[in-house]
């Protein structure tokens, strides 16, 4: 369809390019080992995006015919904004793994099956364990003006558990999930399996909250929350918008000398890999923060015109609307000590497991207040117990330039790789 | 369609068996500071199959290409042999429902011209833009959905129905020196063009918000009488009292089932909460629910004690109860889930200047631009506020956040005025990962006796 659609638009438009998207994907939710639901989904979209009269329109669809995009691609351009687009021409692309043909070929029963498997591992007397297995293939094809026609396969296996567990004196609520393109290995389902049951045997007795300034160790799940303003400071656009709160500070040493992040489309097998951008821009390794000195913002073709910078190729199309930036696979560089290591070194304080995110301060200028969701106090430098109704609160771009300690045990949590993460200065609140 | 749509599924094995079909028009123009940021339009096709069999629970099949119908029914009723949940599946009765639903809309938004759309978001753009020199961000954005969607079941039913929906919303920023404020203003319409136009004043108010804010004092923390006002009102019902009373939120939330178990107190003797998708013209209502049930008025809570739940077909069959009509789904993409329609606080009386006249010391506390909670404590953050002194409003404070457990929330509630509106805000409803979902809420002033304030000051 794409080729198609680029010659139809080459005796109407300046330039044009396309994306078109396939997902089938399969899901089942276990309930104690019972199948609660099961779903199939297809879906197929296309993308347009055209240069004419020297403005940018896009139009998509989801339907059958569409060559209707082209005309509605051209009017969307006719109430266009000018911006000078370069789009990119044939290069070859890196080598990056993306589809499992195995897990591509997973069948309702092999989940249920994987489903029952892992519930069987974690029931007790006490617990109601949740296990939510889905399976995606799909196809990325992307092409323009200049001769670029390309595209991959992908592959996509999620595992969601959730164990609600009554160790009497309340109910707690621990998740764990893994995401990857191929079915889960032996190894990684163990270590999965041992990571849920050692929080769940913390969480079953109930300890005091820690005293306000007490030292605060992030488990990765935590640590993506806290680094979503980040995240949100190094897209380009709000570089070009003049919000990001690191716009000035390219260059400079803002945060820990030890915190390191990169972006990795090229990592194999990860939710967030791919050899091509939306753009078509051949994938290749960002470093965003180098030991703790802001180096690059990412941009897609679009924004990148707008603020004089070449694409670092992150432009990200969905069906409806125009690309933008967005991350692939973020990679927070591991330390050395282990977790144990981290919980004696900060002798007395708050262990974070999950924190609730959303409008709990600005994003913008990084403050923050999360309540903690699960949490366990540390004493003597060993974990004794739960820790409920306390909020961690302060300032995230404060708290990050003063990292005591970055662990070793990373984990993949959706397309991001998080370390445990040691922090002073958060402020720990009764809800 | 209708006819294609119950030929194919006379073919589906299962015992019970339901098509919704939707093709919708979609565009969008937004602006961001002095840039348009796009201005696209999209059309999205598809439709979801669901297939259930005695003593089993949902199979489900969505797609985009809708070729081959008879094979989606196929593979919806396989996968519901192999769901075998605790409870199985059943659904309460329904009377067979015909029906064509397709409002006037003589200012429909697909005969409007793409620039001439762009062309106004531009103005009210400018509007923010020049208001004052200190706005120094802005954010203004269109949509409009026009969504043709078909329904039938294995019963019989067979509905066709034409749903409009458009939305405006307006973000504007102000700084001086270091300080920065921002404010959000957004409406949202079942209707057409018209619905939108000669709305100047809704992106000034954005505007005249951001700036005044700039020289707002931060609330001091602590527990004060609250007034809330109608909009912030809303939202606590819809985010308490409503989502309590879903039934499905019940069957997985234990704190939701005991918080909303009929007969329990939840709130003083003057709130009545109720949810009602019947209201002629708002955005939450519906002629019939994604399950073909007429939306309609539902009370939740009536003087302070449990009365209602929301439900659909399966979840009214599980509580032995009628279905309400709440079986929405955001669109063909995904299942229907009980959800809110228009959810209200029942008038009371008196004016706002009674509500306020005994209070010494208090805080007016409006808009709400976030909520959140966790198991029964909630937290609401105003989008603006101010000091009540000595019975009259005071000086306006920023950084209001409401916090508390539910039920001392609603408990303290000690007045309800008598100036109840609806309002239509641009966003919708979140929930199981379907959002936004078009609602609205309506309340009139209510004031607590007494709530804690969380600030930015100590």
């Amino acid at each position: 369809v794409i080729p198609r659609l680029l010659d139809a638009a080459r005796a109407r438009v300046q330039m044009a390019d396309a994306v078109a998207k396939t997902d089938e994907t399969l899901s089942v939710r276990l309930r104690d080992g019972e199948v609660a639901a099961a779903h199939a989904t297809e879906q197929a979209g296309h993308s347009l995006r055209v240069v004419a009269d020297g403005r940018i329109g896009v139009a998509g669809t989801t339907g059958v015919d569409p060559d209707v995009l082209l005309e509605a691609a051209i009017s969307s351009a006719a109430a266009g904004e000018a911006a000078p687009l370069l789009l990119p021409s044939p290069s070859p692309l890196p080598r990056v793994h993306t589809h499992a043909p195995r897990a591509g070929s997973v069948t309702t029963v092999e989940l249920i099956q994987l489903g029952r498997l892992l519930t069987d591992r974690l029931r007790r007397g006490d617990r109601s364990v949740t296990v939510h297995l889905g399976r995606s293939v799909g196809s990325v094809q992307v092409g323009n003006t200049r001769g670029v026609d390309t595209g991959y396969q992908v592959t996509l296996v999620t595992l969601d558990i959730d164990v609600v567990s009554q160790p009497g004196d309340g109910s707690v609520q621990v998740v764990t999930q893994l995401a990857g393109a191929d079915l889960p290995d032996q190894a990684a389902i163990e270590m999965l399996l041992a990571d849920l049951e050692q929080r769940l045997a913390w969480a079953t007795t109930s300890a005091a909250a820690p005293a306000t300034s007490a030292p605060v160790l992030l488990l990765p799940e935590a640590v993506r929350t806290f680094l979503e303003p980040v995240q949100q400071a190094l897209v380009g656009k709000a570089h070009l918008l003049g919000t990001s709160p690191l716009a000035e500070t390219l260059g400079e040493q803002v945060l820990h000398p030890s915190l390191t992040l990169t972006d990795d489309p090229l990592q194999d097998g990860r939710a967030g890999s791919r050899p091509v951008d939306d753009d078509g821009v051949p994938s290749f390794r960002s470093t965003l923060i180098e030991a703790g000195v802001i180096r690059r913002c990412i941009y897609d073709l679009e924004t990148g015109a707008l603020a004089g910078r070449p694409s670092t190729g992150h432009g990200r199309r969905a069906t409806f609307g125009k690309a933008q930036p967005a991350f692939s696979n973020l990679v927070l560089h591991a330390g050395e000590p282990d977790l144990a290591a981290l919980i004696a070194a900060m002798g007395d304080g708050l262990l974070v497991d999950a924190v609730a995110g959303g409008t709990g301060g600005s994003s913008r200028s990084g403050t923050f207040t999360h309540p903690v969701v699960l949490g366990y106090r540390v004493q003597g430098g060993e974990v004794t117990g739960r820790v409920e109704g306390v909020v961690v609160a302060g300032n995230v771009f404060d708290v990050l330039g003063s990292i005591a300690g970055i662990g070793r045990d990373a984990r993949w949590i959706g397309s991001s790789f998080l370390p445990p993460l040691l922090l002073e200065g958060v402020t720990v609140a009764p809800r | 369609v209708l006819e294609r749509l119950l030929d194919a599924i006379q073919s589906s094995r299962a015992d019970y068996a339901d098509i919704r079909l939707e093709r919708s028009f979609i565009t969008s123009v937004a602006w961001r500071g002095r840039r348009l940021e796009g201005a696209s339009t999209g059309t999205d096709v598809g439709g979801t199959v669901r297939c259930l069999n005695a003593g089993h629970g949902w199979g489900v099949a969505s797609f985009n290409r809708l070729d081959d119908l008879e094979a989606r029914l196929a593979r919806a009723h396989e996968l519901s042999l192999v769901v075998r949940p605790a409870h199985p599946v059943e659904l309460a009765r329904a009377p067979v429902r015909e029906g064509h639903v397709r409002p006037a809309l003589g200012d429909d938004p697909r005969d409007i011209p793409l620039l001439e759309k762009r062309r106004y978001l531009e103005h009210l753009n400018a509007e923010m833009l020049r208001f004052d020199r200190r706005i120094v961000d802005t954010q203004a954005a269109y949509r409009d959905e026009v969504t043709e969607c078909w329904f039938v079941n294995s019963d019989g039913t067979a509905l066709h129905e034409l749903r409009p929906d458009v939305t405006l919303s307006a973000l504007a920023v102000a700084r001086d020196g270091g300080v920065l404020e921002r404010a959000v203003e957004s409406l949202g319409a079942r209707g057409g063009w018209t619905r939108v136009r000669d709305q100047d004043e809704l992106f000034r108010t954005a505007a005249r918000r951001a700036v005044s804010l700039l020289d707002a004092a931060p609330v001091r923390s602590g527990s004060y009488p609250v007034v809330l006002d109608p909009r912030l009102a809303g939202v606590v019902a819809h985010e308490t009292v409503g989502h309590l009373c879903e039934a499905d939120t019940q069957l997985e939330d234990s704190v939701a089932a005991e918080l909303a178990s009929p007969g329990r107190h939840l709130g003083g003797e003057l709130l009545t909460i109720g949810d009602d998708g019947s209201v002629v013209g708002l955005r939450g209502t519906l002629p019939f629910d994604d399950e073909g049930t007429p939306p309609s008025n539902t009370l939740l809570v009536q003087h302070g004690v449990v009365v209602g739940r929301l439900h659909s077909r399966e979840t009214a069959a599980r509580f032995g109860e009628r279905p309400t009509g709440n079986a929405r789904a955001l669109s063909f993409r995904h299942v229907p889930l009980v959800r809110l329609t228009n959810t209200y606080i029942a008038n009371g009386n008196g004016t706002f200047a009674d509500l306020i006249r005994d209070v010494k010391l208090g805080v007016y506390a409006c808009d709400a631009v976030g909520s959140r909670h966790h198991g029964d404590s909630y937290s609401f953050t105003a989008g603006h506020g101010y000091m009540i002194r000595d019975g009259a409003l005071a000086e306006p404070v920023k950084g209001v956040v409401l916090v508390g457990f539910v039920t001392e929330m609603l408990g303290a509630v000690d007045r309800v005025a008598g100036d109840f509106r609806w309002h239509e805000s641009g966003g919708g409803c979140g929930k199981g990962g379907q959002s936004p979902l078009p609602v609205a809420e309506g309340a009139p002033h209510i004031r607590l006796r007494s709530a804690e304030i969380r600030g930015q000051a100590p």
